[in-house]
C-alpha cells in the first residue's frame, strides 16, 4: 500500500471541501458520504478507534470506475504522514455531510424568503 | 502572297500578342485547372466530414437507447423495491452498472460533468448492491425508502445526460 499517495489524497480531499471545490454525495448510510469524478470516486465515513472505542477515525474509501473498492484506509494509517490528520478529517467530514445534504443552500434560501417575507410584511403593515 | 502576310504580321508584332495572349489562357485555364481541383478535394472532405458526423450520431442513438434502458431499469429496481422483492434487486443492480460502464466506454463526447454522474451512479449502484446482499444474508429489511431515493436522484442526472445526448444528435449538419 502506498502511503504517500493515500496521505496525498486525505489532504487534498480535505483541502477541496474547505474550499467548496469537490461536490459531497449522500449514500445508502447516513453517515458515509461520497464524491466522483470521472473514473473514480471516494467515500468517506467516520469509524470507531480500533484500539480506543471512545475515539473516531475517518475511513478513506477509494473505488475504481467500475464501483470496486480498491483501497481503504482511515486516518490513523497515515498519521506518521500527515500531521493531524485527524483533526484535519475531523472538519471536514461535517463539511461533506452539510455539502451532501445540501445544507448550506437550503440555509441560504430559507433566509432569502424570510428576508423577503420580512420586508412584505413591514411593507403591508399599517402602521 | 505569303510574304505580304508575313511582313504584316511582323510590323504590327502580332506573334508577340499572340505569345502573351497564349499564356494568357494557359495562366487562366491553370488558375481554373487549381480552382477545381480545391473545389473537388473540398467536396471530398465535405463527404468524408458528413460521413464521420453520420458515424458519430448513430453511437450517439446507440447510446441514447443504452441509457434510456438504463433509466427503465432504474424505475423496475425502485418497483422491486418498493414491494420488497430484493431476492430480485442485487442482479438488476449489477446489470444497470454494467449499461452505465457500456454508455461510458461507448460514448467518447461525454463531457466531465456527465462521466461524474456517471461514475457517482455505478458506485451507488455498487455499493446498494453489496448492501442489499449483507442484508438478504443476515435475513434482515433493507431501508426501501433509503434506496429508492438514491436510484431517484441518480437517475435524474442520467436523465439530464440523456437529454444533452439526444439534443446533440442531428446537430452537426447545416441547413
Amino acid at each position: 500500500m502506498s502511503y504517500e499517495k493515500l496521505a496525498k489524497i486525505a489532504e487534498l480531499l480535505y483541502e477541496r471541501t474547505k474550499n467548496n471545490n469537490i461536490k459531497w454525495e449522500a449514500t445508502e448510510s447516513h453517515d458515509v458520504f461520497q464524491a466522483s469524478f470521472s473514473h473514480s470516486s471516494v467515500r468517506i465515513e467516520e469509524t470507531q478507534n480500533k484500539f480506543n472505542r471512545h475515539e473516531t477515525d475517518i475511513e478513506i474509501t477509494v473505488i475504481n470506475e467500475d464501483g470496486e473498492v480498491v483501497e481503504q484506509f482511515t486516518d490513523e494509517d497515515i498519521s506518521e504522514l500527515l500531521e493531524k490528520s485527524y483533526q484535519k478529517n475531523g472538519g471536514y467530514t461535517k463539511k461533506a455531510r452539510r455539502d451532501a445534504l445540501g445544507v448550506d443552500v437550503t440555509l441560504d434560501e430559507i433566509i432569502e424568503v424570510l428576508s423577503s417575507t420580512d420586508n412584505n410584511l413591514i411593507d403591508d403593515d399599517d402602521f | 502572297m505569303v510574304e505580304p502576310a508575313t511582313s504584316t504580321i511582323e510590323q504590327l508584332s502580332l506573334g508577340d500578342y499572340a505569345s502573351i495572349i497564349g499564356l494568357i489562357i494557359t495562366l487562366v485555364g491553370f488558375a481554373v485547372t487549381i480552382y477545381n481541383v480545391k473545389k473537388s478535394r473540398s467536396s471530398s472532405e465535405q463527404a468524408k466530414e458528413s460521413v464521420n458526423k453520420m458515424q458519430s450520431d448513430l453511437r450517439r442513438i446507440d447510446t441514447v437507447t443504452d441509457l434510456t434502458s438504463a433509466i427503465n431499469l432504474a424505475d423496475e429496481i425502485k418497483t422491486l423495491q418498493r414491494t420488497n422483492a430484493w431476492e430480485l434487486v442485487p442482479e438488476k443492480y449489477s446489470e444497470l452498472r454494467k449499461k452505465l460502464i457500456s454508455v461510458r466506454e461507448s460514448e467518447k463526447a461525454l463531457n466531465e460533468d456527465h462521466q461524474k454522474f456517471i461514475q457517482g451512479s455505478i458506485t451507488q449502484f455498487s455499493s446498494s448492491e453489496k448492501d442489499i446482499d449483507v442484508h438478504l444474508k443476515n435475513k434482515t429489511s433493507p431501508d426501501s425508502s433509503k434506496l429508492n431515493f438514491l436510484v431517484s436522484k441518480h437517475a435524474d442526472n442520467l436523465q439530464s445526460v440523456l437529454v444533452s445526448l439526444k439534443v446533440e444528435i442531428g446537430n452537426n449538419y447545416e441547413l
